[in-house]
């Protein structure tokens, strides 16, 4: 390609890529019943693509159940599902290497708000899967690029971005030879503006389920953290040891926070060890009716209150901290 | 017991509240001035300011400087720094402590250690950083967030 490089977009391109960034945000977030043909054409070109016939598809409600079937399907050595997925991943990754070297592609749009790459991270890891909707935000990048910016791609790139977009109108899915496994969309998606601003969102809902699907299975989240359904429906019957048994800081703040955290303090039998002020915020050292001890601690940037445990032996806030950084705390000069 | 700590755990927690709630800032902070030997703590996450010299490993095509798929781990040697493994603990730290990875920006150049919710630390002009990473004492793990 041989286009000159975009530095800059008017405001009239800005105020569409605003526009367009709904819409596809639109289709991310969507509740509604996957667009079956649509999501199985672009699957078929992609298998077609490598040579393959088109594929039959098996659609489930949920990723779960889809990943109960995957499962099944992945026991046959035989097909050599492996390799199948390594191709689709193939056809997204090489396109997009390629396109992303196209020089013309590396414009102003650069500063894309895209909040769903937090939303798929916060629903954990899964290995073989493609993210339908989810991924929309990476394709809508090249496609408002083409749109808005009149980034010309090369045929072959066009097209391929094409069934990508067209696996956005349905949920995860995952290839296997001859057999997809497709799922449909959550019929509940409650997300909120996260605090980086821009566009960025977050699954959150402090009253149900963030992600819920149709057969039942839901993801719980609070503030883009994932967190077990208790700590969202029922977090007042925690009790302390179990409190105390949470290995995720995030997760133990968030319950110590929705079941209370006076009442917390109260019933560990809590008692100040030492309070100081480290970086211009106080902190805590408390002994629990175990002997646990714990740091209370912000970091003065987030507004959070950690409770961070810290050894037994630590008579002060800065002994404490020092313990679990590994090394004299003096020696830092700047906190967030 | 202490005038300082005279405060019962409530109390002691309530302070520290209202400092989180108050006195927070997410203005990027600026450690381009900061000397080898100097550290940056971005969460539980510590950056090491370290010599031109400091043994690394290989380099890593992911810019994530703690492990995971959660938001806390999000923290991300933006370009144009180059991220390597590490090998080597600085000498500051006890043994045992969690090793993560090593990253440098080009003289002349500035680059920004992002997060989804703590501010940016800003680093430049061929700094070389070690990342190590809290320890949770109950699990005896790198603190999971």
């Amino acid at each position: 390609m041989t286009e000159k490089k975009l530095e800059s977009l008017t405001e009239a391109q800005w105020a569409e890529v605003r526009k367009r960034r709904g819409e596809f945000l639109q289709l991310g977030l969507s509740t509604e019943r996957s667009d079956r043909p649509r999501v199985e054409r672009g699957i078929t070109g992609m298998y077609r693509k490598m040579g393959l016939d088109t594929p039959s598809f098996l659609w489930h409600d949920s990723p779960a159940a889809g990943a109960v079937h995957a499962a099944m399907a992945t026991n046959d050595k035989t097909l050599g599902e492996e390799a199948i997925r390594e191709k689709v991943a193939e056809i997204a990754g090489a396109g997009v290497a390629e396109i992303a070297s196209e020089e013309a592609a590396k414009t102003a749009v650069a500063r894309w708000p895209n909040g769903l790459p937090e939303v798929v991270r916060s629903t954990g890891s899964l290995s073989g899967w493609f993210r339908g909707g989810w991924v929309v935000y990476w394709v809508a990048f090249y496609l408002i690029c083409a749109e808005i910016a009149k980034v010309k791609f090369k045929d072959e790139h066009s097209e391929t971005l094409q069934m990508w977009l067209d696996t956005c109108h349905g949920g995860w899915w995952r290839p296997h030879a001859g057999i997809v496994v497709c799922t449909e969309r959550p019929t509940v998606v409650q997300v909120e503006d996260s605090p980086q601003g821009d566009g960025h969102i977050r699954l959150h809902a402090d009253n149900g389920p963030a992600l819920a699907y149709a057969d039942g299975w839901e993801v719980y989240a609070v503030h883009g953290v994932r967190v077990p359904k208790k700590a969202v429906t029922a977090p007042d019957t925690y009790t302390v040891p179990e409190i105390r048994e949470l290995a995720n800081a995030e997760v133990r703040r968030i319950v110590i926070e929705r079941f209370g955290t006076k009442r917390y303090l109260e019933e560990a039998g809590s008692v100040t060890i030492d309070l100081d002020t480290f970086g211009g915020h106080p902190r805590a050292l408390v002994r629990d009716n175990e002997s646990q001890q714990w740091l209370i601690v912000t970091d003065g940037s987030t507004q959070k209150v950690f409770h961070l445990p810290v050894p037994q032996e630590s008579k002060t806030c800065s002994e404490a901290h020092s313990a679990i950084a590994g090394f004299d705390e003096a020696l830092i000069k700047l906190e967030s | 017991m202490t005038a300082k700590t005279q405060k019962s755990a409530t109390e002691a927690f309530e302070v520290v509240l209202q400092s989180a709630q108050s006195a927070t800032n997410l203005d990027v902070r600026d450690a381009r001035c900061l000397k080898v030997g100097d550290i940056v703590r971005q969460g539980d996450v510590y950056f090491h300011i370290v010599p031109e010299s400091f043994p690394h490993g290989a380099a890593r095509a992911d810019r994530q400087l703690a492990v995971g798929t959660t938001q806390g781990s999000r923290h991300i040697a933006e370009p144009p720094a180059e991220v390597f493994e590490g090998t080597t603990l600085p000498n500051v730290c006890d043994r045992g402590t969690f090793l993560g990875p090593f990253f440098r920006t080009a003289p002349g150049e500035d680059m920004q250690v992002s997060h989804p919710e703590h501010a940016f630390t800003l680093f430049g002009d061929g700094q070389c950083v070690q990342v190590t990473h809290q320890t949770d004492m109950i699990t005896r793990q790198r603190t999971a967030d």
